[in-house]
């Protein structure tokens, strides 16, 4: 997705030539809580209040309905009723196949470094609770490491999906970037806005400085530092770190390796820009498995930048992630 | 982008309900994972588009949940806070009247220290004062506040000889320590401004201080 970067921004002003344009100022902000995280969203333009308020309810009305939809934490969610489907082709909305469809297409464009069947493992690490009830999610048939990616099929004519064998699917790592995506195109008008869903952040436009957005990356193990700042306009910047959450049943934190089932230990975290949050989003946590070159390689591949620090804290990036720096 | 990392496989046969063989044309079209996924967001969109157009007419029928935040004034030199709070803080240690009464500056007037003009800059602004880098904040001691979710931090910023020499928190009621902002308070003195917009990987406990900061500079404008 290729945002309009400060479109409105070069059109001509509606006052008509020679009139002084109304400064760009921020008009809105709010935030509220989804997926399990503060979602807050920034308007700046030249719109009233409400103007901004209005959209901003359009675009939080896409987190709501990503997260009914795709939560693993909510058995009665159109993801949870496909798990609990296996073997036989279920109809799906447009949404989770489409969403399903490119965690797919991640999974083997990194070999399996992503895997959105690893529902199972997650909640047999202790990732099994509903954030807002607190209830524990049940697992059916699905056990830990039984079944892959490919066990996933897709008949995009009919848009159906069958599971292959009993599996619980896990689209953490896209919905989150998903909801961002497609809350951003209800703030396109905006002279510049910014969406910052627990650190996952998508900017588009010029902020209320007209420059581009300033996103520094946190420091993995220093919450308050950074070890970097980009400026981006039209483009998400996701991390995916260690710090972030930690498992219940031994684990050490929540981004586990598919293969192994453990947290993946080559990685303190991986920050990525990508020109849509889902993209940045998955291809982070697929290159947070496969570790600082395989990861770096990854996102070269896909002709996204990104930067990894290391088990031992050393910065690794892609050769043209410099040309973000603030 | 490269190509050749991600074949675009579509019609993979569904479990025993059809015998479509799975094949690899030599017409077949090679995407990368950023075509795939900007085509299932729009797809999704345009499905979806209905179905918002519906909340939103909600909306405009009943009081639209805005934030409690007050009218927003410009805030030169803020680059985040689309909510700030530009009520007069409650500690008048200067003359100064709070940030309601900061002058609207052009935009880019307030870019990062040392920075050359943006060279996209929208419409250009009003060819008033231009403060230069060295002159772009007055002096004196402003105090001002910053509140988010996390609780509220008060930040007093002294301008001597034009430049930000202390950006203090002196007032703080927030959940978490609030030393968390330490770093903050360097990086106002580094880049002469407020901090950056957001920090990717972290929640943003930072807000409250940031717009103090940007509050407090908008009275020293």
């Amino acid at each position: 997705m290729v945002l309009p970067a400060g479109r409105a921004l070069l059109a001509p002003s509606s006052t008509g030539a020679g009139a002084a344009p109304r400064t760009v100022e921020p008009i809105f902000h709010a935030t509220e809580v989804f997926m399990d995280t503060l979602v807050a969203i920034d308007i700046v333009g030249r719109d009233s209040e409400r103007q901004g308020a209005v959209a901003a309810a359009r675009a939080y009305g896409w987190f709501r309905e990503v997260e009914a939809r795709c939560s693993r934490f909510d058995a009665g969610s159109e993801l949870m009723q496909l798990c609990a489907s296996t073997g036989q082709p279920m109809p799906v909305s447009p949404l989770l196949y489409e969403v399903l469809d490119f965690a797919l297409a991640v999974a083997r464009a990194s070999g399996g470094a992503f895997d959105p069947t690893i529902g199972a493992t997650m909640r047999a690490a202790g990732f099994n609770r509903n954030y807002q009830t607190g209830l524990a999610i049940e697992g059916g048939e699905a056990k830990p490491g039984e079944a892959s990616y490919r066990d996933v099929h897709m008949d995009r004519g009919r848009r159906m999906v069958a599971l292959g064998q009993p599996l619980t699917l896990d689209l953490g790592a896209v919905a989150k970037g998903l909801a961002i995506d497609l809350a951003a195109r209800e703030l396109q008008g905006f002279e510049g806005f910014a969406i910052n869903a627990g650190g996952d952040i998508l900017a588009g436009g010029l902020n209320a400085s007209a420059e581009p957005w300033r996103v520094g990356i946190r420091h993995p193990r220093k919450p308050r530092a950074l070890v970097d700042s980009v400026r981006v306009s039209g483009a998400a910047v996701c991390t995916s770190g260690d710090y972030e959450r930690a498992g219940a049943a031994g684990v050490a934190h929540h981004i586990l390796d598919p293969k192994t089932g453990r947290s993946s230990a080559h990685a303190m975290s991986v920050t990525t820009i990508a020109p849509s949050a889902m993209l940045a989003d998955a291809l982070g946590t697929a290159a947070f498995v496969l570790g600082p070159e395989a990861g770096i390689a990854l996102l070269e591949a896909q002709g996204i930048d990104g930067l990894i620090v290391d088990e031992g804290l050393a910065i690794h990036t892609t050769k043209s992630f410099a040309r973000h720096r603030a | 982008m490269q190509p050749g990392r991600s074949t675009e496989k579509r019609g993979e046969d569904i479990a025993g309900t059809t015998n479509i063989p799975r094949r690899r044309s030599p017409k077949q079209v090679t995407r990368t994972l950023a075509g795939v996924g900007s085509a299932a967001i729009l797809s999704i969109y345009a499905v979806g588009y209905l179905q918002t157009r519906a909340a939103e007419a909600q909306l405009s029928g009943a009081a639209v949940p805005i934030s409690a935040a007050p009218p927003v004034t410009a805030i030169p030199g803020a680059t985040l806070f689309a909510g700030a709070v530009a009520t007069p803080t409650p500690i008048p240690m200067t003359a100064t009247p709070a940030a309601t009464a900061a002058q609207p500056t052009a935009p880019g007037s307030s870019g990062s220290t040392g920075s050359a003009p943006t060279a996209t800059q929208p419409p250009p602004p009003p060819p008033t004062a231009t403060p230069t880098a060295a002159s772009r904040y007055k002096d004196g001691t402003y105090v001002a506040n910053g509140s988010s979710r996390h609780g509220d931090i008060g930040a007093t910023v002294v301008i001597q000889g034009g430049r930000i020499v202390s950006a203090r928190v002196t007032s703080c009621q927030t959940h978490y320590p609030c030393h968390y902002v330490n770093p903050l308070v360097n990086e106002v003195l580094s880049k002469q401004d407020t901090p950056t917009d957001y920090v990717s990987g972290a929640t943003d406990s930072s807000r409250a201080y940031k717009q103090a900061v940007a509050n407090a500079l908008a009275q020293a404008s």
